[in-house]
């Protein structure tokens, strides 16, 4: 081991352990010896002496070696602030023969080459007529950790504190702000500075104020305060609206914060476009109304008019002529067909929903029923199962069946028998309702076009209709928040299958 | 249908209507069962009042009630519904049969019609032919078969 023990300076320090019997006296002794932190007697030189316990701390081999050690030889060769054990332990020793006691913490190194913190308490006092120095050294080891780990964890939570996107803020019931987050400075616009200790009642609204004082009064009946809103007068002068979640301890308030200015903005503008959007469902209504007097009323009397020009004229006009009149009769009652569906179909689009609960299996018998008296000689064979009862709009459910059913009715003329089913399967949350017929179906390259307004896949020629009817059940079904769809397969039949939420 | 060789008299039709081609059909689908003759035309609401009141351009005519009033809604100065309003408001016409004949289908025209007391609310279809069998109905039924309150009768 190398010592930094000048061999010019051992004889005096092996004297001076000699005569640690004889100016020690027994009760010192002993108290050196049972002392728990390990204690050493030195000068500037080196050691001359030391307790059982510095040799077991520093794994010193036996007393007889102390001499031969320097505060130096038993310490972390560079000390925390960058100066040599020589040179900081030199400092200190002569601070402490100058001062008569030097107090500091010190890298200390055990023999064995382990280093640890210590606390070191350096006193001098008068040892045979000479000035020497009695060390205390005590292994800091768990305080260090100890001190580590608080100021790891205080570190983590003071980041965490500033770098949280929430407006943190702890204040008191008397008003105060007392602790606030660096987002303050970014909803507010003030420093921190300019906040902490300062009366938070100044920033608030004044219509507010008293929303605010109840929240206080609250917090300080030990009850926690969620939801509360307020409005904060920022450093421009503009107010943003904070939303508190506060939780009280004595006096204090540890609140979390969001500036909810944003929603009460897009709150705002909901209710705008809503307005608005009332106001265009009124202008519909109103025009739905015009239309039910004046383009009725034309077409009326082109209707009548011209039904009585035929009777006029039943004899004196050719057969172009008549089949020219008639096809002008016809395009009139056309006309008066589209007239009313696209009123069906507006009024199905404004109309309140009224929600109650539909048998559907009653409301399918009444529209067999219906077709069957209106059909004349036809051979249909209706297969309609156990039916749930479902939540919705009645009228509007028996309007969108109608369409299915009379579709599927309209569809298969040429079948004999014709076989409309219908079935309903539960799925998870929905109840799934299908009409199949077996038809003339339609070609599934134009599915797509099927619920369009006034979209058909066949002539008017060959199946009457206007086209507006898959429409109607298209809105009628999504205003119940369901889903439609068909298949269809040319020449076989079709099916036209809707969801209906179950609740 | 031999109704009038029972009656010594067919009671009148008052009819309010502004068109001229709707006055003109309905003139029509009437005299298909002669009843044309017995109708009165007036253009808008203010006029039935006159008639039934006796007084404006009707001054001075024999005061006697129409079988029925038929209505058009869309009346220029008081329309349909105003009208309606008026006659029930007076107790002498509490009673006279009044019926809605209209294109609208409007749902709060039916209901409010029916809240003033209208007897019965139709609306002209589109087909001539149903619009025949709808007019000849109604003045059968009123002008002929309906059988009305007697005038100063009332229960003692």
């Amino acid at each position: 081991m190398e010592s930094s023990v000048l061999t010019e300076d051992r004889p005096m320090l092996e004297r001076l352990a000699e005569q640690t019997s004889t100016q020690m006296d027994e009760s010192f002794r002993a108290v050196f010896e049972c002392s728990n932190d390990a204690m050493f007697l030195l000068t500037e030189h080196g050691f001359f002496d030391c307790n059982a316990r510095a040799l077991e701390v520093f794994v010193i081999p036996s007393r007889d070696v102390i001499c031969k050690i320097h505060p130096a030889d038993i310490s972390a060769p560079i000390q925390p602030d960058g100066r040599t054990a020589q040179d900081a332990a030199m400092a200190h020793i002569r601070h402490a023969f100058a001062a008569g006691v030097a107090s500091f913490e010190w890298v200390h190194r055990r023999m064995n080459g382990q280093e640890f913190p210590a606390d070191v308490l350096l006193s001098s006092f008068d040892f045979g007529g000479r000035r020497v120095l009695q060390a205390t050294v005590r292994d800091i080891t768990l305080q260090k950790k100890a001190e580590n780990a608080l100021r790891e964890k205080t570190e983590e939570l003071d980041h965490f504190f500033n770098i949280a996107l929430d407006l943190l803020c702890i204040a008191d019931t008397d008003g105060n702000f007392r602790h606030l987050n660096k987002q303050w400075e970014i909803t507010l616009g003030y420093s921190i500075e300019e906040l902490e200790g300062r009366q938070f009642l100044e920033l608030v609204h004044p219509d507010d104020l008293q929303g605010t004082l109840d929240a206080i009064a609250t917090l300080s009946e030990q009850r926690p305060v969620i939801g509360f809103a307020n409005r904060y007068r920022c450093k421009d002068g503009s107010y943003r609206h904070i939303e508190w979640r506060s939780a009280p301890s004595g006096k204090l308030i540890y609140a979390a914060a969001r500036d909810i200015t944003p929603h009460i903005e897009a709150a705002e503008e909901l209710r705008r476009v809503n307005a608005s959007l009332e106001a265009a469902n009124r202008e519909l209504e109103s025009f739905s109304y015009s239309v039910s007097h004046d383009l009725r009323a034309p077409l009326r009397h082109i209707s009548g008019f011209v039904d009585l020009l035929q009777r006029n004229t039943a004899d004196q006009l050719d057969e172009k002529s008549r089949r020219w009149l008639a096809t002008v009769a016809d395009a009139a009652k056309d006309m008066g067909q589209l007239i009313d569906d696209l009123l069906v179909f507006s009024r199905m689009g404004r109309s309140e929903m009224l929600r109650t609960d539909c048998d559907l299996r009653a409301l399918i018998d009444e529209l067999i029923d219906m077709f069957t008296r209106s059909g004349g000689e036809r051979n249909v064979e209706w297969v309609v199962p156990a039916l749930p009862i479902v939540r919705g709009d009645t009228s509007m459910l028996r309007l969108a069946l109608m369409n299915l059913l009379g579709n599927a009715y309209k569809y298969t003329r040429t079948r004999n028998p014709a076989r409309i089913e219908v079935s309903c399967t539960d799925h998870d949350g929905e109840y799934v309702i299908a009409v199949t017929d077996n038809g003339v179906g339609f070609d599934m390259r134009y599915a797509d076009k099927l619920f369009g307004v006034f979209q058909r896949l066949h002539s008017p020629k060959e199946y009457e209709g206007t086209g507006i009817g898959l429409a109607n059940v298209q809105r009628i079904v999504h205003r119940h928040g369901g889903r439609v769809w068909a298949e269809g397969v040319v020449d076989e039949g079709a099916t036209f299958s809707f969801s209906l939420p179950k609740s | 249908m031999e109704f009038r060789a029972m009656k010594p008299y067919l009671r009148r039709i008052l009819l309010a209507e502004d068109s001229a081609r709707d006055v003109e059909l309905t003139l029509e689908a009437l005299s298909e069962f002669n009843l044309a003759n017995e109708v009165i035309v007036v253009e808008d609401g203010v006029e039935v009042l006159d008639y039934l009141h006796c007084r404006g351009k009707f001054e001075g005519r024999v005061s006697r009630l129409p079988a029925v009033v038929l209505l058009d809604i869309k009346m220029p100065r008081l329309n349909g519904i105003e009208v309606l309003r008026e006659i029930r408001a007076t107790e002498a016409f509490r009673d006279l049969p009044v019926v809605m004949l209209t294109s609208s289908r409007e749902e709060r025209d039916i209901v409010e019609s029916y809240e003033l007391g209208i007897n019965a609310y139709v609306v002209k279809p589109v087909d001539f032919q149903e619009f025949i069998e709808a007019v000849k109905t109604l003045g059968l039924f009123w002008a002929v078969l309906n059988e009305p309150r007697p005038r100063g009768a009332g229960l003692q």
